[in-house]
């Protein structure tokens, strides 16, 4: 009897087909214990090309654990860790960054699981290249969910214009791109273009915008009536790379579209576009409403009403509750207005106002110089808005201050940072002081860590309930410059010994572990 | 070292411990009264310091501190700082000698009390133990009687009738086998019910079970391998005495593989051993229940120098004795090509028809993927791995295209990748 004899009787059952079913079964044991022994293998196994060897020397034995631990997934390890969350991505972007400076990089095992990381956190990606070497780039080429990472995905031609809304490619140690290749995959693209879903025909134009903004835009003329309103604004997005006036037409288009996501997009990209259409228009309805003919003053004159016209330009015709209808649509409008109109910011903002109209007119200035990134008005606003917010401390103008902050070089960041903390943290906290801190340079510069530690030191002797400590004490356990681990240790020492049972002990002495960990993460690696 | 660490906090700490400057003394000891044995002081949050000891043969540890985890952080911390040089040799002071000498004491009087049990005899004890275990064999065999008839009826119904019903229909089976007293035949009933969407392997498995009840009566006229292996099958209890009384095997034996898996509300650690100058495989098994960790010593990626002794299946070892502390493996030398690792199989497969996991070391193999099925290619055939272990990113990384050194846990499924031999380290998959 053979195996399927056997297989087929037994289902059916002996009963039926007749048999003895002892015997039926020895036949099985026997055939089974055959099949078992004789093991079927896979036949064609055909292996990938072996990756290209990299000479890059490896990280140590205690640095590839402590990496193992940063990359994994599983509930128990990713617990046991100092810190949690974004801050342990935070953690292992760190580890990356130094690996790569250290000129070491990651043992092989540990590259898949540092490319699923990067697949989920578009951050990580530029610091992927420099530690797995080849090995990420030949990998990527065996998963698609990891394709963002192969040497053939095109590097952004200006990253600062395109890196906040575009994830950098993995830029590869090897400068690795082949003409052929990249027209072989054009080919294929197109298809993408004309078949794929919403995600990768968003992706394929914003790679187009990248290398050929023109024909970006002629492409989506082309199809603009027949897509959906939703893929309309998803596509129009993608603008926001190569953007130029060249686009003016297109982005007024889009301005009368039915669906207002449609139109947020339009509006959203002309109010970054100095010499459109749209931005005449502002600047024309500024001129009318802020005269600056008297010399050391400014002469207000808000807007009668809010037509069709500035409607259709995203002015809001309704005021929040308790601003007044033209105060805001005064407001709306210089938020709206290219900052380059006024006078030289601190000469403007020196000029005397009506102290009815001051506060609207700097709200509006702030919010233009959040949205057009215009670091000298930002500054000087910066200025003006921290001295208002000591004085009185409106909670809208601590957003309106935070927003401003995003437009700041870096170094002056750093500089208010530390100027803002020696006035104590709660002043300091009063202007946001948190939000100043996460965008400085990262490690702390020492000017800004001495500050910091000054300032938490005054604080933890004030015995005041721990305010905002925790939120302060988590940012610099991640931004200090871990060399500074002992001193903080001290900190949290001398804590223990003087009060064993102040509430914020927890808090500084896990602050002080992180930075331990942090240390002896970075002295691994050297 | 830190994978002796009962969990990731005594880890940590053991690391923060290792190079702090609460240790008053520390030293490396070891005479001929003494195996190689590493102490030291350490200043705790008590009064005196905490006596914590090592000795690094098996190693056995001894902390006179009050913590519950075991080997405590003190124990790690001092092993750390051995293990990066931080130990100088010193004579050792009484009471790491006055441990030893326990130790060593209790280990002659245990020898004393097996030689006892072996002469035997004599004791109420054994007649009383006789007794027992020929009333349990009595009722495992009825069981086994019982077995058989229900597999047969099983056949007798179709097994298109039998995988409609329910879990009940198996682990009601299952239930009357565990009462019989033969918990290794109940396992491998309650196993049936995973396998009711794939007749094949059903009927296969009820085919092996059917070789246990057909066996069984016949015991006395089986070669005494065989019979053991099948008692062990069935689930006839080994003791370690009788284990122990087996002729002991020394070799270096390689730590080649480890895996936990979830069985019955219980963690089974499998630790595969290969002999680097026998070549046989050998396996460490452990258990821990919910909430406990398991006290095991053996690492991935060392190898130590011991005294196996097997059980009647050939494959599951106690270690009798340790002649020198665990070392890393420098080399992997007993891999073999896909070949003649199945013929192994085959072989081994022959003289223990049930076995479910042998270990295999394969020499010079690839990661390869032929549509959705991954295996291991030497240039002929693959040896297809176990679809449930998942896509196995780990090991194609570690490789990168390379020929390499692979071992993995074989079963019905396929191979299950536990490591790989890079040349220079082992890296646990």
């Amino acid at each position: 009897m053979t195996w399927p004899d056997v297989l087929a009787t037994a289902l059916v059952g002996t009963a039926r087909s007749g048999g003895d079913a002892e015997a039926l079964l020895d036949a099985a044991a026997a055939h089974a214990l055959r099949r078992r022994a004789g093991v079927p293998l896979v036949p064609g196994a055909q292996p990938p090309p072996p990756a290209p060897p990299d000479d890059v020397p490896m990280v140590g034995p205690a640095a590839a654990a402590r990496a193992g631990d940063l990359l994994a997934v599983d509930a128990v390890t990713r617990n046991a860790g100092p810190v949690r969350g974004a801050g342990r991505l935070e953690l292992l972007a760190e580890w990356l960054a130094a690996a790569a400076a250290a000129g070491r990089r990651l043992p092989p095992e540990l590259v898949p699981a540092l490319l699923d990381a990067g697949r989920r956190h578009p951050q990580l990606r530029p610091l992927i290249g420099p530690v797995a070497g080849p090995l990420a780039g030949w990998l990527a080429a065996q998963r698609a969910d990891w394709s963002y990472a192969s040497p053939a995905a095109p590097v952004p031609a200006s990253p600062a214009s395109t890196a906040a809304t575009e994830p950098a490619a993995v830029t590869d140690r090897p400068a690795a791109s082949d003409r052929a290749d990249r027209g072989q995959s054009d080919v294929d693209e197109d298809q993408v273009w004309e078949l794929g879903g919403i995600a990768r025909r968003v992706d394929y134009l914003s790679r187009l915008r990248r290398r050929d903004p023109d024909r970006a835009r002629q492409l989506l003329e082309q199809v603009w009536h027949a897509e959906p309103p939703e893929d309309r604004a998803a596509l129009l997005s993608t603008f926001q790379t190569g953007l130029s006036t060249a686009d003016d037409t297109m982005l007024e288009r889009a301005l009368d579209d039915r669906r207002r996501q449609v139109r947020e997009v339009a509006l959203d990209l002309l109010a970054q576009l100095p010499g459109s259409g749209y931005a005449n228009r502002m600047a024309a309805r500024a001129a009318a409403c802020v005269d600056l003919s008297a010399e050391g003053r400014i002469g207000i004159n808000p807007p009668a009403g809010c037509d069709r016209a500035m409607r259709r330009d995203g002015i809001a015709p309704r005021p929040p509750a308790g601003v007044g209808a033209r105060a805001w649509w005064l407001e709306e409008i210089l938020a709206r207005t290219p900052l380059a109109v006024w006078p030289e910011p601190r000469a403007f903002l020196g000029r005397r106002i009506a102290d009815e109209w001051a506060g609207t007119v700097r709200r509006g200035l702030a919010r233009a110089a959040a949205v057009q990134r215009d670091t000298r008005w930002a500054a000087a606003l910066v200025d003006q808005l921290t001295a208002d917010v000591l004085s009185r401390g409106q909670p809208d103008d601590r957003l309106l201050l935070e927003a401003l902050y995003d437009a700041l070089p870096p170094e002056e960041l750093a500089e208010r940072a530390t100027a803002a903390l020696r006035g104590g943290l709660a002043r300091a906290a009063a202007v946001g002081v948190q939000h100043v801190l996460d965008l400085c340079p990262r490690p702390w510069p020492p000017a800004v860590a001495d500050a910091v530690i000054a300032a938490l030191e005054e604080q933890l002797g004030r015995r005041t309930a721990p305010w905002r400590l925790a939120e302060l004490c988590e940012l610099a356990a991640l931004r200090l410059p871990p060399a500074l681990a002992p001193r903080v240790a001290a900190l949290a020492g001398r804590l223990r010994s003087a009060r064993p049972d102040d509430p914020g002990l927890a808090i500084v002495e896990r602050f002080a572990a992180t930075l331990k960990y942090r240390h002896e993460m970075l002295e691994e690696l050297v | 070292m830190l994978s002796l660490a009962p969990d990731a906090s005594a880890q940590r700490a053991a690391r923060a411990l290792a190079g702090d400057k609460a240790w008053c003394e520390v030293g490396l000891s070891a005479d001929d009264q003494l195996p190689p044995t590493v102490w030291g002081l350490c200043q705790g949050s008590g009064h005196q310091p905490y006596q914590t000891c090592v000795d690094l043969t098996e190693p056995a540890y001894r902390c006179s501190c009050p913590s519950r985890k075991f080997p405590c952080k003190h124990t790690l911390a001092m092993l750390l700082r051995w293990a990066a040089g931080g130990v100088p040799e010193a004579p050792a002071p009484a009471w790491v000698r006055n441990w030893q000498a326990a130790r060593a004491e209790r280990v002659t009087r245990a020898v004393a009390r097996e030689e006892q049990a072996r002469k035997g005899g004599e004791g109420n004890g054994r007649a009383v133990s006789e007794k027992a275990a020929v009333r349990r064999a009595t009722r495992v065999a009825a069981g086994l009687q019982e077995l058989d008839r229900w597999l047969a009826d099983q056949v007798r119904g179709g097994l298109a009738a039998a995988t409609k019903l329910g879990y009940d229909h198996w682990d009601a089976m299952a239930a009357r086998l565990i009462d019989a007293q033969a918990p290794g035949a109940a396992r491998l009933v309650r196993n049936l019910a995973g396998y009711l969407g794939d007749p094949e392997r059903l009927l296969a498995e009820l085919g092996l079970l059917r070789l246990l009840t057909a066996g069984f009566p016949r015991l006395d006229s089986l070669p005494a391998e065989l019979a053991g292996t099948l008692r062990l099958r069935v689930g006839l209890p080994v003791s370690a005495e009788e284990v122990r009384a087996s002729p002991p095997v020394r070799d270096r034996w390689q730590v080649l593989g480890v895996r936990d898996e979830l069985e019955d509300n219980l963690m089974v650690r499998r630790v595969w051993l290969r002999g680097a100058s026998t070549g046989r495989p050998a396996l460490v098994l452990s258990f821990a229940g919910p909430g406990q960790v398991f006290v095991t010593d053996l690492v991935l990626g060392t190898e130590l120098d011991a005294d196996l002794c097997f059980y009647p299946e050939h494959l599951r070892v106690l270690i009798a004795q340790r002649h020198a502390p665990a070392a890393p493996i420098t080399a992997v030398g007993t891999a073999r090509p896909v070949a003649a690792a199945m013929r192994e199989y085959a072989e081994a497969l022959a003289a223990d028809p049930w076995l479910e996991r042998w270990p295999m070391v394969l020499g010079g193999v690839v990661p390869a993927r032929v549509g959705d099925q991954w295996c291991l290619t030497d240039g002929g055939d693959g040896v297809p791995l176990d679809p449930a272990a998942g896509a196995p990113w780990r090991l194609v990384a570690a490789a990168a295209g390379r020929p390499v050194t692979v071992t993995g846990e074989w079963t019905a499924a396929g191979l299950r990748p536990l490591s790989v031999w890079l040349g220079d380290r082992l890296v646990a998959l």
